[in-house]
């Protein structure tokens, strides 16, 4: 391939903007990683570095030293994400397919109460009172599913995705004898893997990485998701840190867990979501070439 | 099933009769009580302490308690949500600093309890002089329970013994004290000359001088000297004690006493004075037996206090730890009896704080105690579960650290607004800009690497952020309070 001194600066700029996003996504993890494999002194005396200077793997062994703790955390962040992501999925795509017929009569006044939720919210407050007090959902591990199942974005994007499926494919199912849940299942969700398989990446990322749902309705050690003990971790000495001339005398600050434990903590938190995310890429990359090569 | 089994079956039935004639009492089920306490929470031995607690307190008063323990990041945002929510918890801890104590006596969300506590906790009522709860009034009720503890604020510099020896130059004792920091530059140049290179000399806050320069903090960057009898409030920057402070730090750092530029973005320090990597630091309070407490933080080494000012009785130091009862408490007659078993009963006041013996900790005598090592229960925080008067002696703590304590309660001299209570709710944003300010220069200058255009910077952008506006809101405040108590 020949290519002219103008197309092959073009390329040369834009992989190297390519590589600058790169190393901004890599470095901070890089960093994280590093500062996990990193001594207390050697983090005091040289600050944070990319590279471990001498690897050292006291913050692994200070997390993993109570592991119970640990794995039920897992347990229950990988239970809420599972099953949230796949029931999230079924009720998202149930109600943003009925939203994309235009054979469906009430299709704006659902399409205007499901964007409603996007633009107002009940607040804090009574969402808390609802979720607490009428539905008696403290302490309950739904109360970590429930509340992210129905994504008024979500559904919107299932939608526009769904009113790309010609018309004329669902009436030929119908000829042929389908009614609506066998087209649905056997027509509609095979052409819409790509998007399906999208949203239910989001869905899993909402839940694995929620922590807010936990600190305020579960008071149970053992509900306690992963990134809430996370959060848990890195706010508790934020705070006592930051406020320390405020408390009163003898806060024992030594107990609690330093940089490199935290650090640890973080990559065994964000570790699961890697693959996942892995996994998920190949249908990324269908999804945008399916649609390329339909024009 | 032995002589206990049949012992236990027939104690069974025999309540079971009973308790169908209406005759036994004791078989009422227990009231239950819910709990909100903050701390380094949750202690991987917790839940094991917590049962006991209750099998304990189901014996001595019929109550059973669910403790809701919450970390120190996520208890304020909690309290929030569950006061505005109205939920019906019994007790929580308030206090200006967590679960802020008058704001949440302004949104009525905790019940007066002047009545309960003479009523149910008359120990606990009598154990503490009237001045000190005048300091929990507000609008002439009490709404929270102090635990006993240091009232007293002194300011106090720590280190490890072994560099005190080895600096070889005498720092005032207790009752003596450092008056000027100035006073210290002898010690520091001997520690400068004998501490090994790599080992800095002293780790300094301004936060943590208040009671050293003579003034009580009631909002970021707004100040009342203690000896002003009108009690006007200042701006904290804008004094002749920040400048000289300001202009001594950067020398000290010159000379070499500080860590300087090197370490500013160092949030943590903790590592380094357990490492020894800094000999000495200013900051919390001097308090009898204070030495032993601090060795946790120098890796186990026998440590050395030093006060820097008088003892200063102030309302935040008095108030600093409170229960209150909650305005939908279902059972507030049992929350104060439970808040009067908690301050007088010892062995309860002792298994919260410590877990259970020759598990969490074991007993070297009647009084002194020896925790274990890697405890998986010890949650620390004796000043906020009931009277540290009740505690456990740990080892090296003097055999009458309490008795010391009380006498150094008495001897404070108390601030002209023991009892005012500062509500920053009508300057929110100007408080929360002027400690944003700090957060960002504060470190500069405890660093002493500031020149005197950060000065004024400082000083300008304070003046922007309305300092004056939280200094006029204060003096409002103030006076109304003062009419209030004519």
């Amino acid at each position: 391939m020949v290519s002219s001194p103008t197309a092959r600066l073009g390329r040369i700029f834009i992989h190297l903007f390519m590589l600058l996003i790169v190393s901004l996504c890599i470095i901070p993890l890089m960093a994280v990683f590093s500062t996990s494999l990193t001594s207390e002194s050697d983090i005091a005396q040289h600050g944070y570095s990319l590279i471990p200077l001498r690897p050292d793997t006291t913050g692994y062994e200070l997390v993993l030293k109570n592991p119970q703790t640990l794995l039920r955390a897992y347990g229950v962040s990988i239970l809420t994400t599972l099953v949230g992501t796949l029931v999230g999925i079924v009720v998202g795509a149930l109600c943003a397919w009925p939203l994309s017929r235009p054979d469906y009569p009430h299709r704006k006044k659902l399409a205007f109460f499901v964007m409603f939720t996007m633009l107002f919210n009940g607040g804090l407050i009574p969402t808390y009172l609802v979720t607490a007090n009428l539905l008696q959902l403290k302490d309950n591990i739904l109360v970590l599913i429930l509340p992210y199942l129905a994504n008024a974005w979500f559904i919107f994007l299932l939608r526009t995705f769904f009113q790309t499926i010609p018309m004329s494919l669902v009436e030929a199912a119908r000829i042929d004898g389908a009614d609506e849940f066998l087209t649905f299942r056997k027509v509609v969700v095979p052409l819409a893997t790509p998007a399906l398989a999208t949203v239910a990446l989001f869905y899993s990322l909402q839940y694995w990485n929620d922590w807010y749902l936990a600190l305020l309705y579960i008071n149970t050690e053992s509900l306690v998701p992963l990134q809430y003990l996370l959060s848990r971790m890195m706010s508790n000495l934020d705070f006592i840190s930051q406020n320390v001339s405020a408390m009163p005398a003898g806060v024992n600050m030594s107990s609690l867990p330093r940089e490199s434990a935290r650090m640890a903590m973080c990559l065994l938190a964000i570790g699961p979501m890697l693959f996942v995310f892995g996994y998920f890429q190949k249908y990324f990359v269908r999804g945008i070439t399916l649609g390329a090569v339909k024009g | 099933m032995g002589k206990h089994g049949i012992l236990r079956l027939f104690l069974a039935v025999a309540f079971l009769v009973l308790g169908s004639l209406g005759l036994g009492a004791q078989t009422s089920e227990p009231v239950k009580l819910t709990w909100y306490i903050v701390g380094s929470w949750p202690q991987a031995g917790q839940e094991e302490v917590f049962a006991k607690f209750n099998t304990e307190l189901i014996k001595r008063a019929n109550i059973q308690i669910e403790i809701r323990a919450l970390g120190w990041g996520d208890y304020d945002q909690k309290m929030k949500v569950l006061n505005a929510s109205g939920e019906a918890y019994d007790i929580a801890f308030t206090a200006p600093w967590m679960n802020n104590y008058v704001q949440n006596v302004s949104k009525g969300a905790l019940l007066p309890l002047d009545d309960l506590l003479k009523k149910y906790a008359p120990k606990t009522y009598a154990s503490m002089a009237a001045k000190y709860w005048d300091a929990a009034r507000i609008d002439g009720k009490i709404y929270g329970v102090m635990n006993q503890q240091i009232f007293a604020r002194t300011s106090a510099m720590g280190g490890r013994k072994e560099f005190y020896d080895l600096a070889g130059v005498k720092l005032p004792q207790y009752p003596e004290f450092i008056a000027d920091l100035k006073q210290l530059e002898p010690f520091l140049k001997a520690l400068k000359a004998k501490l090994p290179a790599n080992v800095t000399p002293l780790e300094i806050q301004w936060e943590s001088l208040r009671e050293h320069y003579g003034y009580e903090q009631l909002a970021p960057g707004v100040i009342v000297y203690f000896d002003d009898k009108n009690a006007k409030a200042k701006s904290e920057f804008d004094s002749k004690e920040f400048k000289a402070y300001y202009d001594l730090i950067r020398k000290w750092n010159v000379d070499g006493y500080l860590h300087g530029g090197e370490w500013v973005s160092v949030k943590d320090r903790a590592p380094a004075f357990k490492n020894g990597e800094i000999a000495f630091g200013v900051g919390g309070t001097y308090k009898p037996g204070g030495d032993v407490e601090l060795e946790g933080q120098y890796g186990g080494m026998k440590a050395v206090s030093i006060p820097m000012s008088a003892p200063v009785a102030t309302t935040s130091g008095i108030v600093a730890t409170m229960f209150g009862i909650g305005r939908n408490s279902k059972h507030p007659v049992e929350a104060m009896q439970f808040l009067e078993l908690l301050n007088t009963d010892k062995e309860l006041y002792n298994l919260i704080n410590f877990g259970i013996e020759g598990k969490h900790y074991t007993k070297v005598d009647a009084n002194y105690i020896e925790g274990m090592k890697d405890s998986s229960y010890s949650p620390n925080i004796l000043w906020e579960l009931g009277t540290t008067f009740n505690a456990y002696l740990q080892k090296g703590q003097p055999a009458d650290v309490w008795t010391q304590t009380k006498k150094l309660n008495e001897s404070a001299k108390a601030s002209p607004l023991v009892g005012f209570n500062f509500d920053g709710e009508p300057v929110k944003k100007e408080i929360a800009q002027v400690d944003a300010i700090w957060q960002q220069y504060g470190r500069l200058v405890n660093n002493g690497i500031g020149s005197d255009k950060e000065y004024r910077e400082i000083l300008d952008k304070v003046k922007k952020a309305g300092v004056d506006k939280i200094v006029a809101e204060a003096d409002r405040q103030i006076a109304a309070w003062k009419s209030s108590k004519k």
